[in-house]
């Protein structure tokens, strides 16, 4: 079985509407995130292995109703749903956990873990990048989500003690939040030092606004133990 | 004499940073040891001074947000951690006024 490219919303709803014991996959992608791209094949190869699940497609930026109803603020983005409940949601172009998932929901299985809440974003540089692209890159990945994590690692294993502390602040605000491992893209790495002025990692943006690095962030705390409440 | 030569980079913080904001108050501290193995100084040629960690209490911060405190203080020590191999600053930047209700070095 191939692939479900959504066209509209009535579409959606129509291939939707299967029996409660089928698995249904989605998959949101947008044509301007290179992880995408590569997710599409991935995504294709699946729905071949698994004819007994139906994979849909969905164009996020196309159809941003169906976005905000899946709550997708980053993609690549994945949900399983069976019975009209989400079983699984995940972001970022690490096929495995998917792959993963998949197999364990085809199985029979269910898993009691809770999806990881932390997205990641990914952007991949073209080959050549002008100063201007890097920046308005780099704005919008500041803005990628309401709370973003500019850090040296994943907040599942940061490569940086500061990083690691504010990735332990954030889960105990109970701050939902979006991450960049600077590590893996060093013109974001060295793009970011020039446009926030700051020449350190960990930084942390909230609404597109950027906050400061660890030090500032517990200073906020201790005068303001509300300050992310008051912030986001 | 060896120990005031083996500590060049502590020392030009110091000196800058008492010329540029005439602190009432600074504490310099190296926690470079701790970091000396870590992934993001691999390679590196300076592990001795490293890591620092500031407190610098001075009116040149009054009026100021703290991102704006410590941008004075990354510009002050570009070349520091630019050039030098000065990996983080860690900042504790304060009025006189601020200071005295906690006067706790970072």
């Amino acid at each position: 079985m191939s692939v479900i490219e959504i066209t509209s919303k009535e579409h959606f709803t129509q291939v939707t509407d299967v029996p409660k014991d089928k698995l249904l996959a989605l998959y949101f992608h947008t044509q301007w995130a290179p992880p995408c791209i590569q997710m599409n094949t991935v995504y294709q190869t699946l729905s071949q292995q698994h004819p007994e699940v139906s994979f849909i497609s969905i164009n996020a930026d196309n159809h941003s109703e169906l976005s905000e109803m899946f709550d997708v603020s980053a993609v690549p983005f994945f949900a399983l749903i069976r019975d009209n409940t989400i079983l699984k949601e995940m972001s970022g172009a690490d096929p495995k956990e998917f792959v993963t998932s998949l197999n364990e929901l085809t199985n029979g299985k269910s898993t009691g873990e809770d999806s990881q809440r932390n997205e990641q974003h990914n952007s991949t540089a073209p080959g050549d990048e002008t100063e201007e692209q890097l920046n308005l890159r780099l704005s919008k990945l500041t803005s990628a989500a309401p709370v973003m994590l500019f850090m040296k690692g994943t907040p599942a294993s940061p490569q940086c003690g500061f990083s690691r502390q504010v990735v332990a602040i954030l889960r105990e605000h109970q701050v939902r939040f979006g991450f960049f491992d600077i590590l893996k893209d060093d013109s974001v790495r060295q793009g970011l030092k020039k446009f926030s002025d700051w020449p350190t990692f960990p930084q942390l943006y909230i609404n597109g606004e950027f906050q400061g690095g660890l030090d500032i962030i517990k200073e906020n705390l201790q005068e303001d133990p509300k300050f992310f409440e008051n912030t986001i | 004499m060896i120990r005031s030569m083996s500590k060049p980079i502590e020392q030009a913080i110091k000196t800058k940073i008492t010329g540029a904001f005439q602190p009432v108050h600074l504490a310099v501290k190296n926690d470079s040891s701790k970091h000396a193995h870590h992934a993001g100084l691999r390679g590196a040629t300076n592990v001795t001074e490293s890591h620092f960690r500031l407190t610098i209490v001075s009116d040149a911060f009054a009026g100021k947000a703290l991102p704006a405190r410590h941008r004075m203080v990354y510009t002050l020590l570009d070349e520091e951690i630019k050039e030098k191999g000065v990996h983080a600053v860690q900042l504790k930047t304060k009025t006189p006024t601020e200071w005295e209700k906690d006067p706790k070095d970072l």
